[in-house]
């Protein structure tokens, strides 16, 4: 997936500016970052919501989710 | 895309990854939200790289579980390596039909459709969500059964199943009304 993506930037920064190290760092450094940031985020995430999570509530996220259908719809 | 965008969407993956609530959905709605193309090469890109920055969260979080479940004896690996396997490539499978019925219905198999250009569709990613809720609500309904890996670590002797997939009993009892712990995408 990440070469299938990184393929398409290529192609899609092409002719010139991927040739140029610079202009290819430019959209690859952000999320080479954001890979980092996720990390981190993730792993604070799973140590406060895994025993969270085990409690059950399972139903809750089929309601979260309806709902944040409709946001998306009206956010459009 | 600025360090602060950035921040706010790693922060949006990394909540949302281990929620049954689509962790994509959610940072394409941010990515919206902030202004910013999710179609666009550099942010689905972007969107990969967080998918990998989680996915080393949850490996690094399960770890030692992992470890005391699958590599605990050669049994225990080969029998859940074969899960894994069979998992993925059923997984892959879909997936690529998936893929293919998409291109179809929605691309009009035109060799310039690319199917991140559905990232951009509200209406879709409302459809999935809403779709998704009805499940996970439906499924709540049915009642619990033990998984592969309890059962694996039952014949074991185990009192607990140490695996991330499975952190209920593992034993004859009725299963608790904890759920499995899941990485979601």
């Amino acid at each position: 997936m990440i070469a299938r993506e990184a393929y398409r930037l290529y192609k899609a920064l092409a002719p010139g500016s991927a040739t140029v190290p610079e202009g290819w760092m430019h959209f690859v450094g952000p999320s080479l970052l954001g890979m980092v940031l996720s990390f981190l985020a993730g792993l604070g995430a799973l140590k406060w919501l895994s025993r969270w999570l085990e409690q059950g509530h399972w139903h809750f996220f089929g309601v979260y989710c309806l709902f944040a259908s409709l946001v998306v719809l009206w956010i459009g | 895309m600025g360090l602060l965008q950035i921040l706010i969407l790693a922060l949006v993956q990394g909540a949302a990854e281990l929620l049954p609530v689509s962790s994509s959905a959610h940072v394409i709605v941010a990515e919206k939200l902030m202004g910013l193309d999710p179609t666009a090469p550099e942010m689905t890109l972007l969107l990969v790289m967080l998918h990998t920055g989680t996915m080393f969260a949850v490996i690094v979080y399960f770890w030692k579980s992992w470890r005391a479940a699958y590599f605990s004896s050669a049994s225990a690996f080969r029998a859940n390596a074969l899960y894994l396997v069979v998992a993925t490539m059923l997984t892959g499978a879909v997936g690529l039909l998936l893929l293919q019925l998409i291109k179809r219905v929605a691309g009009g198999n035109s060799p310039d459709f690319q199917i991140e250009h559905l990232f951009g569709n509200a209406r879709l990613m409302a459809v999935a969500l809403g779709a998704a809720g009805l499940m996970i609500i439906i499924s709540s309904r049915f009642p619990r059964r033990q998984t592969a890996t309890s059962r694996l670590a039952a014949r074991r002797g185990s009192e607990r199943c140490r695996d991330c997939v499975c952190r209920f009993e593992a034993s004859r009892a009725p299963a608790p009304r904890s759920r499995p712990v899941f990485c979601w995408a």
